[in-house]
């Protein structure tokens, strides 16, 4: 007899199946992206000594290089997660795939954990090298970043690996609540940024109460925000420090600066902002990463309960 | 009924389906015995492919429910016959060897030696027949017990239909397997199939052994008349010129007067009859 009987089809033999039908794609991948992170490291190494004899803030350029690891992420959520059901669909190959004796269900964990696996590496690297590439900005005569500032922000690892995952999840389930490849990469590009977008301007801000600074009316004015930190709010405030909100008292005053006495006489005694310092950088990134992640378990979860509910073939 | 007492393959009981706009299945209650080779006949749109899938466990009934055999391993081949376009055949046995708890690599490969298919050219560079076969060899490799074809011959030619036919039948029915095939090609059914499902607008029409529903039904045929002169219900009627042609339903074989005469029913008679029936109106 040459008949082969288990009794279970494992996690091996799931993985397998998934590298066998998508070693082409991560072998590509894989090696571009490899390809990128030397060609950034080499690149940012020349380009620091030929920029610092320029005298010029080229880390401008250094920080959009930087967003490849935003790119990677984008393509894992496109090439990757959106076609990995939807393109079983459009092919029937769905009906050859989960017709053997394993689950739908399974089989998505099996290509997931794999294709995931992968996608969280080379993010990882990806983070890596453009943090590397940040640090180097220092040396060009540029004292302080803004660590806060979109590109600078995601340069690092954990932010990179959270991005692509929660990219390569969206797709995922995009592409299982559609079965359409080409929409669901469209909705899953647009999702992706999408969501980056409102992170960066309206959330990152509120991950922890700010920190905030006072000044009471003085002749100078100091600077209430240190440069590196993001600005939160900021505003008059009354003797304790308690900010007044967003009241017009028709003070008038000529380009936005009214005149202290009038100011004085409702009752501000100075100015305030609120903060976030640039000490916390690391933190709000782990945060963020958090963020994307608890979003991408939860979009694998719907992908997985769409799957198992098998209404339609 | 049936006098031998025979093993329940699947029992089906009260099976439905619908779709956002159509129904596909409607109630659907039959049993099929272990071991036998029914064939799933019905129009296109009948609720084949549905009632197939919903067997294979890809699909949930939204009504109803079916039992099979404890154990019984279930191998599909969807009408699409899909393979992975990218991958060889030899790499789609790999799959299907990892992804199946029984797997039989040498009876598969020895079906694809055995229709000439190239093993290590992509999928996507065979025919439609040749990836049929391929797709068949997974399942035949699977070693099924119950075995679920949708138009497993449509991309074959004439010839391969007969030879896929005949050896798909010697390696798995043989080995006692049950195997449920749609078609709507009846023709080739005959000498084949022992059992017959007949579907017409996701409702089972008909079901049960092929020759004791063909016993059960004549055929009568005489000049041109309003009425059919045997007792019986009369499934179907047609009036040509000169000549009357009535199905009736009867028990036994009825003695007619000339010019009248009763012909035994084949299954593609039956099959039309019944078919073209329902096509005029009223299935309720």
């Amino acid at each position: 007899m040459t008949t082969v009987t288990k009794t279970r089809v494992g996690g091996g033999d799931l993985l397998w199946v998934a590298w066998r039908t998508h070693r082409t794609s991560i072998l590509v991948t894989s090696g571009l992206v490899a390809l990128a992170a030397v060609g950034m490291a080499v690149v940012s190494r020349y380009f620091v000594a030929w920029a610092s004899s320029l005298n010029y803030p080229t880390y401008r350029v250094l920080e959009q290089f930087s967003s490849i690891g935003l790119l990677f992420a984008l393509a894992a959520g496109m090439f990757w997660g959106a076609p990995l059901v939807a393109r079983e669909y459009e092919l029937r190959t769905h009906l050859l795939a989960w017709g053997q004796d394993v689950s739908a269900s399974r089989w998505l964990a099996g290509q997931v954990a794999l294709l995931g696996a992968v996608t969280a590496c080379l993010a990882a690297l990806a983070g890596v090298v453009s943090g590397v590439m940040l640090e180097r900005v220092p040396k060009m005569g540029v004292d302080t970043i803004r660590v806060f500032e979109r590109n600078v922000f995601e340069a690092a690892p954990q932010v990179q690996v959270g991005c692509a995952l929660f990219a390569f999840a969206l797709g995922v389930a995009v592409g299982a609540l559609t079965r359409r490849t080409l929409p669901a990469m469209a909705i899953t590009g647009i999702g992706f940024l999408g969501v980056g977008e409102v992170l960066a301007r309206w959330g990152r801000e509120h991950y922890l109460p700010p920190v905030r600074s006072f000044e009471a009316w003085s002749p100078v004015h100091h600077p209430l925000v240190p440069f590196t930190a993001l600005p939160v709010d900021s505003g008059y405030a009354d003797a304790n420090g308690v900010p007044m909100g967003d009241q017009d008292w028709g003070c008038g005053g000529r380009n936005g600066i009214e005149p202290v006495e009038c100011l004085r006489a409702h009752g501000a005694a100075g100015r305030y902002a609120d903060y976030q310092p640039a000490e916390r950088v690391e933190l709000f990134r782990w945060i963020e990463s958090g963020i994307f992640l608890v979003l991408a378990a939860g979009l694998l979860l719907l992908a997985w309960y769409w799957l198992r509910r098998a209404r339609r073939v | 009924m049936t006098a031998v007492v025979e093993t329940a393959g699947i029992a089906v009981r009260g099976l439905g389906k619908g779709y956002r706009s159509s129904v596909a299945l409607r109630d659907c209650t039959f049993d099929l015995p272990a071991g036998r080779v029914a064939a799933l006949v019905g129009a296109n749109g009948a609720g084949k492919t549905t009632l197939l899938t919903v067997l294979s466990g890809l699909l949930r009934p939204d009504a109803g429910e079916f039992t099979l055999r404890p154990g019984e391993r279930v191998a599909f081949v969807a009408q699409e016959k899909p393979v992975y376009k990218h991958l060889t055949p030899r790499v789609v046995l790999q799959l299907a060897a990892r992804l199946n708890l029984v797997w039989d690599q040498a009876r598969a490969q020895a079906w694809l030696e055995r229709f000439d298919i190239p093993l290590d050219r992509r999928c996507g560079q065979l025919s439609g027949g040749q990836r049929t076969q391929v797709a068949l060899a997974v399942a035949i490799g699977s070693r099924p017990t119950l075995l679920l074809l949708d138009e497993p011959l449509a991309d074959l030619d004439p010839l391969a239909r007969t030879e896929v036919m005949r050896d798909l039948l010697s390696e798995v029915a043989d080995s006692g397997a049950t195997v449920v095939m749609s078609t709507h090609i009846v023709t080739e059914l005959s000498g084949v199939v022992d059992h017959l499902l007949l579907l017409a607008h996701g409702t089972l029409l008909a079901d049960g052994d092929l020759d004791e529903l063909l016993a059960a039904h004549v055929m009568v045929v005489g000049p041109r008349a309003q009425e059919s002169p045997v007792r019986g219900e009369v499934l179907w009627d047609k009036h040509l010129d000169g000549q009357s042609l009535f199905l009736v339903r009867t028990p036994t074989t009825p003695v007619v007067s000339a010019p009248w005469v009763v012909r035994p029913v084949s299954l593609e008679d039956y099959v039309l009859a019944l078919l073209s029936a329902t096509r005029k109106g009223d299935v309720a």
